[in-house]
Formats: C-alpha cells, structure tokens, sequence
C-alpha cells in the first residue's frame, strides 16, 4: 500500500535536486495555535526541506482584516498564509492566492483528503488555491446523566428531530434545557442538509436559495425549541457557557470534533466520563469550523513555500502530532487509521470519539463554496436572531435576508 | 512699555525693517501650522480622495486595486436607499446622545467638586477615573459582556441581591423578576443602554481631566472677587465656573459627537459584527466596516462614508453657527 | 468666621461623605485592572471556575513564563512600544502646540477656511481610510517601520483643537504685544511667554496622545510585517485567538503593558496641576 508518506517523499526527493543549501527564510501568517503547531516541526523543516518558517499571529478577525488589506494594495501578507473555512469562499475566487492547481499540479494530492475539506479550498474555475490545514466533522456531545435520566438511548435521542425534541421535553419537566441556544439547530440544519448540486445559501446559478424548504425548517425548529423553552439562551464562549459545560446545565451541545479536545483539556477538564459523542440528529453530516493554507501572489518564495506545504500538510504522523497537541483535527484519510484514533478516551467514558470523528469526517458530502457565503451567513444569522428574540415571522424574515443578500452580492 | 522712537529718524530703512517685522507676524501662523498642514496634506487628503473616487466604483478589497469597475452614482443610490444605514445612524445619534448627556452631567459637577473641594487625593481620584479611557477596547467589551451576562451577570446578581433585601427590596427593586433576568445584550430594548453604559463608565474620566484643568485656570482673583460679593456655593459654580469653561464644554461635546461616530470596536466585540438583535446596537462606524471589509462592497462603503460626511457637515454647520462663536471664544 | 458645632459636624460629615462616596467610584472604575491583576495570578482552568472570587493564587511564575513562550519577544515589543510612544508624544506636543497657538492667536488670511477643514476631517470615522493609508505608507516605502505609526498622527485636528480652546482662555494677548514692542520675534514669544503658559494643556495632550500611541493597534496590524516590530498590543491581541487563550498569561500581559501608561499619567498630572497652582495667571 502506498502511504501518503511515499508520495510526499518521492515529491520532495525530485524538488531536493534544486534545494539551496542556505535555508529560506519564510513568514507564516496565521492565528494561534498555528504558532505553537509549528514550533513542532520547526527545526525538522529547515534540515528537511532547506526553509526557517517564522510565524506572525494575529488574532482571528485582524488576521483576516490584514490579509485583505494586503491583498487590496498588493504588499504586506507573508509567504504562506492561514484562512479560515468562513472567509475560503471570498479569497480562492478573488485572485490574489496562486493557483497551486496550475502552478504545482496540486490536483494530484486529492485523495489524501477528505472530499468535502479538499473541495472547500476549491474556486468556481475548478482548480485548488488552498490545501486544508484542519477541520472539524460535526458532532453531537451530550451529558451522559441527562440522557440515562431521560429513558430514550442515545440512537433512539438522534433518530429523527421528532425523536429529538421529544427527549427535549422530557428534559423540560425536568427543568434541564436541551441546548445552549436555539440557532444551534438552525445552523446545523442549514449547513449540513444542502441539496445536491447548490451551496449553502446560493445555487448554481448563483441565485439566492434562503427561501426555500430547508431555511423554513431550520427556522421553524429552531423557533419549536425555542417556544417550548428547550434553550438557555447561554451565548457560545461566553462565561456562562463554560460553566455549563463544567455542570452539564444543559443537556447536548452541537459542535466541531475539536471542541473535544478544548473541553478536555482546559474548559472542563474535571467533567471526565460526563460527557459523550455521538452523531448529529437524523442522520446528517456537517461540519464546523475549518483553516486552510495558501499561498499569496505577491509572496516572493512560492516554490519553496508550495514545498513546505508539501511536507507540512500531507503527512499523517505531522498531523496527528498536531492533533494531540492542540487538538487542532487533521483533514487527512490516513491520519484516521493512526492508532491515536483507536483509542478510548477516558474523558469521554471510555468511548472511542476519535475513531467516530474520523468515521463522520469520511461521510459528510462536500459542498461548494460561494462568493456571496459569508455576506449571506451574516444576513441569515441575523434574520434568526429576530425569529428568536423578537418573534418576527419566518417567511417575512427569510423573505427580507433575501433581499438584503440580493444587495450586497451585486458587489461581488 | 519701551516706544520705539526710530520711526522719526531714518524713515526709509525703518519702513523696509517695519514691513520684515510685519511680515514675520503675517508669516508666523503659516510657519507655526506648517508641520500640521503638511501631515494633513498627505495623509489625510489622499484618503479623502480615494474615497471619493472608490465611491463611484464596484471594487472588492481582496482582489487587488486592479478590479475596480466604474459605476457611477450607483453606489450612492444603493447608499441613501439601505434600511440599515439609517438605523445605523439612528443607534449612533440616541447612544451618543445619551452617553454624552450622562457623561456631562456626571463630569461637569465632579470635576468642578474635584477642583475646589478635594485637596487630598485629587490626583489619585482623577487617575481613577482616567483609568477606563486608558484600557484596551478589547478587554473594556469582555468585562462588560461579563458583567450583562443573563445568568451570572455581575449587575443581574446585585439586581437580585437587592431584590431579596428585606427593607429596601420591596420598596426600591420589587420589579425585579429572579426568574427572567433582564436580557441586557439581548433584548433590543436594552441594548443600546447597556452600549450607552459602558461608553459613559470608559469616556467620563477623560472629560473629569479636561474639566479640572479648565475650572483650574479660573484666576483666583475672580474667585475671591466673587466671595465678596456674597456668592455661596452653587452659585459661584453656576456663574463663575461654569461660564469660564464654556470652550471646554464645547470641545467636549464635539469630541462626543466624534466619538459616538466612530464608536465600533466595543460594540463589536459586545454584540457581534452585525450589531445584535434586529440590529439595535448596529454603529454607523460597525455598518461602514460591515459593508466595507466583511462584505467587500467598498464602493458602497465609501459612498456611505460621503453621504455621512455631508450629514454630519450640515449638523456640524448648524451647530457652529449657534454656539460655535461663544464656544470657539473669538474675539 | 464663626461657625456653630453642629456646622462643623456636617462639614466633617459631608467631607467624609465626598470622599467616601469618591473612593468608591474610584474603585468601580479601577475594578477591571485590579481584576486583570489578579486574573494573572491564576491558571487557566482556574479562570474559568465558576463563580466570582478575590482569591490571589499561585500561578504567576507558570503565566509569565508562558508569555515569553509565545512567537513574539515580548520585551523587545514592549521596548518598540515604548519607543514609538515617546517620539509619537514628543513630536505631537511640537507640532500640535505650535498649530493650536497659531489657530487662537493670529490672524491670518484662510484661518477659517483651514481650521474648518481641519475640523471637518475628524468627522469622518476613518474605517474605510486603512487601505488609502496602506497605499501611502507603500508609496513613501514606510512599510514595516515604526516611523509610519507615529508620524502620521503627530499633528491630528483633536490635539490641535483642545490646544487652541486652552490657548484662547488663558494667554492673553497684551502680553505677547509687549513682547513684540521689545522686539522679540514670534517663535520667542511663542517659546518663552506661551509655552509655559500651555504646561497644563500640554500636560493633558501629553497624556491623550500616550494612550493614543500606545494602545494603536490597526495601524501596526497593517504596517508592521515582522516580529521583532510588533507592538505590545498586537502581543496581547494575537494570544487572545479564541478559543484557546491562555487567559492568564494574556491578563498578566495586559497588566504589564497597562503599567507604562500609569506611571506616564502620574508624572504628567503633577506637572499639570503644579504649573496650575503656581498663580502664572494675572487677571
């Protein structure tokens, strides 16, 4: 069986004939951990593959802020650059990221990875711009207490959202919430269930899709559960949702793989044997969260920075040494079959979460990006948040979202 | 006063050293505001322009300078016809009006209590309350999404506290309800009081500064003067001071103005890029940004940028015209 | 004056009352630092017990160390703050005073014209001004110097206003006239008679524009391509990369950086409040 390790060393071998014996010297921009994942490998690169990669972190919105800037007046973004799933949409189409298709046959890497990660980094002329650095396969963490209290199996719980909300009332007499906030089940209702052949909120034809049957069932679940008192109303990231995790306030959490390892490790890391996975309610697969690498046009060392990529991205044993540092999941097929990914996790009851994230990693379908993605998240998030909070009517505001998107996509 | 008594003398060359001297004071202010001009020329000009030009184009920042396609008014139409920029710029007015009306009648009278009355620890109070405008926009929004937080809020919990208080509970906070507690950041009716909040708490130390070293410069003699005369208390606050720091109370209401208009980072982090619900806590600054970089329609941005200027330049003439000769102190 | 017992109580009672009721607005406003402080001491899982607690634990060597663990020298980050404060102060107290005494003293032909238009330019938020100034900075070849963070901003409108109201109140006019019939050139009447006059205005300005400085963040975000030019602020905001942040070392961070800016304030106050009270002004 040829192991992606081959490949990669058979790429480097050829390109090894026109190394310089100085290290090149090259700037990753990114946000943490990237830093940290890097410190692993950084002295390995400069023997390996002849570069001294020096990181520049930012935060997450600056970095984006910045990287734009310097795309719009062509000077100031580094060799290798980091972009979130939320922003691939805009830049692969915008042009200033080379085409590592064309320039580095980068096509040939597709099977490494995932479909749905390795289309992400893909433009609506067909070729890659940008190779997956990680990514989160969506899943449904639950509080092991809540559920044995309920009665109904944990398969039973995720059989359908009828299913579902039934364990949720069942959780109300209790006076437990279902989930941390409603939009949780509109957010994954609308990324995970997109029709063949359209993107999330467009078409193929880049018409504006947030209309139709998928939009009004995500709102109008969300608007059920929210009705029937099944949420907190606890905002992510926020104080109190930290605390909820450390107490189970409330019963299931819809999240990325990663969030795993965030609780483990410092959210709540006294909560071991509390929580469980499992697969996201009637039968869909999605996921949340994401970063790639590419490459900017006005990098002066694209050759040895698509080398670094190279050795840094595809090979399983670097990846999975990313994931048990910082959690940071690989996009990779053959890191799933590394034996960390075997293992029970303790944290998790004995369960063994790994093996089911990557299992969720290889079933979720990959769906296209759009220009117009992120300008159309905001407007439709926004229109829930009325749904929620203001008991605005569903068809009203899904009717206004479309409209404001029709606005702002003019643009692009 | 020494007469200079040349000018009877040698007229001819006194007139050419008269017409120098002139000269230097005719040229002095040119001189003195040089640097200032120059900086302004280069870099507050060239933005000005580019706007101006961006405004009438389809331009998306991330794909170079290159990309920009000629549109015409177009932009301002879709400018002067978005729902959002006026709400947007209803939220700035009524926030900023609000904090700043706050601000000032908080500011005025404890700077002025500052400056006459407390010898002891002037200096440790005003760095007290100069603290907040010193600290970082980022962590200024976390600890106020703390302390509005619904559940564990910090003012949530004394609301409740209070409310459980045998005596003053019922009589003062019997409209607290433990069992919905108030939605600070969330419902939109208390949105843009909460912003308002936190903006009086960051900015009114600042103001405190201005005014003590205002009321500071009222010469002593006026003071004194005025004791003779039998003025108390209030009334030396109400018709000495008062009246001396009328240039700084007009320089701090402009600077509210400016910064209620450029107020976006708190907010930001506060309620998120889009303002919270229904948009309530949505900064006209937020919106340009929102428009601008997240939705990469900077044609329409700019547009907006001008259309706001040209509102702001008729509040602003307005203003001017009633109270800018008393505030400015011309002569 | 005669004042009965009971007069004197209340003034004792109303003094206290003041500063009480001052000390405690005090502490509402320095409440977020004393947290910050005491958020340094502690470890991250500690942070994020619930529960709000005044406990000082024992974790500030661990956070620290982790500071210095990070991708940036932070010292040398702090140093450059420190650098581009100080010129970007000294510079504006220059040019802002020399402007702001033009703008209240002379008159001139465009004096109007141009203080309007100064003043018009601080209306416009400047959201969209970042990619027009990026384009300068690459045109003048600035990128990636910390010239290009201070200078631009040493003679901004606000500075230049607040110096002429102060200007307008407090230096009168007869006075620079009789210098002038001494023969003294304008730049000495300006230097010897105003300036001093100006101390506690400068005081103030002085004050503004360190925090200004200090705390900048978008401008370096866009100018400054490398470590070992970034600023303490773009530190702080860079560790703040949610969700993993390690709290405690970015409380001990912000602490630290929050240190320079007090120890400026006291320093400039004194100088204020001294000139202030040494009677400079005659009626």
């Amino acid at each position: 069986m040829i192991k992606t390790k081959h490949i990669v060393a058979a790429a480097i071998t050829a390109f090894a004939a026109q190394a310089t014996v100085a290290d090149t010297e090259l700037q990753l921009d990114g946000w943490p951990d990237m830093d940290k994942e890097l410190a692993l490998h950084q002295e390995e690169a400069k023997g390996a593959v002849g570069v001294d990669v020096k990181p520049l972190m930012n935060d997450w919105i600056a970095h984006h802020d910045k990287l734009k800037t310097a795309m719009a007046t062509g000077q100031g973004a580094g060799d290798i650059v980091g972009v979130d799933v939320e922003f691939i949409g805009t830049f692969a189409n915008a042009g200033g990221l080379v085409n590592l298709s064309k320039e580095y046959g980068a096509d040939k890497f597709e099977n490494l990875f995932p479909a749905y990660a390795w289309n992400q980094g893909r433009a609506l002329d067909g070729d890659i711009y940008a190779i997956p650095y990680n990514s989160g396969p969506g899943v449904m963490y639950f509080w092991r207490d809540h559920v044995t209290a309920s009665g109904m199996s944990i398969d039973e719980i995720t059989k359908s959202w009828d299913s579902f909300f039934e364990f949720g009332a069942k959780l109300k007499e209790k006076g437990i919430p279902l989930v941390a906030d409603a939009s949780i089940i509109a957010q994954t209702i609308i990324n995970t269930t997109v029709e063949s052949g359209n993107s999330v909120y467009f078409d193929s034809e880049d018409n504006i899709i947030v209309t139709n049957d998928r939009f009004v069932e995500a709102f109008t679940l969300a608007k059920k559960a929210r009705d029937m008192g099944l949420d907190a109303s606890i905002g992510s990231w926020s104080g109190e949702w930290f605390e909820a995790l450390n107490e189970g306030t409330y019963a299931v959490e819809f999240s990325g793989a990663w969030l795993g390892g965030f609780m483990e490790r410092w959210i709540a890391p006294d909560a071991t044997g509390k929580w469980g996975v499992a697969n996201l309610p009637n039968g869909i697969y999605g996921t949340w969260g994401g970063s790639f690498f590419a490459i900017p046009k006005q990098s002066k060392n694209a050759d040895a920075a698509w080398k670094f990529m190279e050795w840094y991205l595809m090979d399983e044993d670097k990846a999975v040494a990313r994931f048990t540092a910082t959690g940071g999941f690989p996009p990779l097929n053959a890191a799933y079959k590394d034996p960390a990914f075997q293992e029970p996790m303790p944290y998790f009851g004995g369960q063994k979460a790994r093996a089911l994230w990557g299992d969720i990693a290889s079933k979720i379908t990959p769906v296209k990006p759009n220009k117009g993605d992120a300008v159309a998240r905001d407007v439709v998030f926004q229109a829930l948040g009325s749904v929620l909070n203001d008991n605005q009517d569903i068809t009203k505001s899904l009717k206004d979202a479309e409209k404001q998107i029709k606005r702002r996509v003019r643009a692009l | 006063m020494t007469v200079s008594t040349h000018s009877n003398e040698m007229p001819a060359e006194q007139s050419w050293q008269n017409r120098w001297a002139n000269m230097k004071v005719t040229l002095a202010p040119y001189g003195f505001l040089s640097p200032a001009i120059i900086l302004f020329l280069i870099f507050n000009i060239f933005p000005l322009l580019f706007a101006a030009f961006m405004s009438f184009h389809l331009w998306k920042p991330s794909e170079g300078l290159g990309a920009m396609t000629f549109v015409g008014w177009e932009n301002y139409y879709y400018a002067i016809t978005d729902e959002l920029i006026y709400k947007s710029l209803y939220n700035t007015i009524f926030m900023g009006v609000l904090s700043g009306v706050t601000m000032h009648l908080i500011a005025i009278p404890v700077a002025y209590i500052l400056a006459t009355y407390i010898k002891r620890f002037r200096n440790l109070f005003t760095g007290a309350f100069f603290m907040p405008f010193v600290t970082s926009t980022v962590a200024v929004a976390l600890v106020f999404t703390n302390m509005y937080g619904e559940n564990f809020g910090l003012f949530n919990s004394l609301l409740a506290t209070f409310h459980e208080m045998p005596v003053i509970g019922s009589l003062l906070f019997f409209w607290v309800d433990p069992e919905n507690p108030i939605r600070w950041l969330i419902d939109v009716a208390f949105i843009k009081p909460s912003i308002a909040g936190m903006q009086v708490w960051k900015f009114f130390g600042f103001q405190v500064v201005i005014y003590v070293s205002g009321y500071l410069t009222i010469s002593s003699e006026i003071i004194e003067a005025a004791e003779v005369d039998g003025c108390t208390g209030f009334g030396k606050f109400w018709h000495i001071a008062l009246p001396s720091i009328r240039p700084f109370i007009f320089f701090c209401i402009t600077l509210n103005l400016i910064g209620a208009l450029n107020m976006f980072e708190e907010p930001f982090v506060m309620l998120g890029k889009t303002g919270g619900t229904d948009s309530a806590g949505l900064t006209i600054s937020m919106y340009m940004y929102l428009v601008g970089w997240v939705w990469e329609d900077f044609g329409t941005a700019s547009a907006m940028s001008w259309f706001l200027f040209a509102f702001i330049g008729v509040v602003t003439g307005i203003y001017f015209l009633l109270f800018g000769k008393k505030g400015l102190g011309d002569s | 004056m005669n004042s009965s017992p009971v007069v004197r109580i209340w003034e004792k009672v109303g003094t206290a009352a003041l500063y009480g009721s001052f000390g405690l607005a005090s502490l509402i406003t320095i409440f977020p630092f004393l947290w910050a402080a005491i958020l340094s001491t502690r470890s991250r899982e500690e942070i994020f017990t619930p529960g709000i607690s005044l406990y000082i634990s024992n974790h500030l060597a661990d956070n620290y160390a982790e500071l210095m663990n990070t991708s940036f020298p932070f010292w040398l980050n702090m140093f450059n703050s420190v650098k581009i404060t100080a010129l970007g102060v000294l510079f504006s107290l220059a040019f802002m005073s020399m402007a702001g005494y033009a703008f209240a003293v002379y008159r001139f032909k465009g004096k109007n014209l141009i203080f309007g238009i100064f003043l018009g330019s601080m209306m416009v938020p400047p959201v969209l001004s970042l990619i027009p100034f990026a384009l300068i900075i690459q045109f003048l070849g600035l990128m990636d110097s910390h010239l290009a963070i201070w200078l631009p901003f040493t003679a901004v409108p606000f500075g230049i206003f607040l110096v002429r109201q102060y200007v307008v109140t407090t230096v009168p006019l007869d006075l620079m006239e009789a210098a002038r019939m001494d023969g003294a050139g304008e730049f000495r009447i300006f230097w010897n008679i105003a300036l001093p006059l100006m101390r506690p205005v400068l005081g103030t300005l002085a004050i503004i524009q360190f925090v200004f400085f200090w705390n900048s963040f978008i401008i370096p975000l866009i100018v400054l391509t490398s470590a070992e030019k970034q600023v303490v602020v773009q530190v702080l905001r860079s560790m703040q990369g949610l969700p993993n942040s390690p709290w405690g070392a970015v409380m001990l961070g912000t602490t630290i950086s929050i240190l320079p800016i007090l120890i400026f304030y006291a320093l400039a106050s004194k100088q204020m409040i001294a000139s202030l009270t040494s009677g400079a002004v005659k009626g």
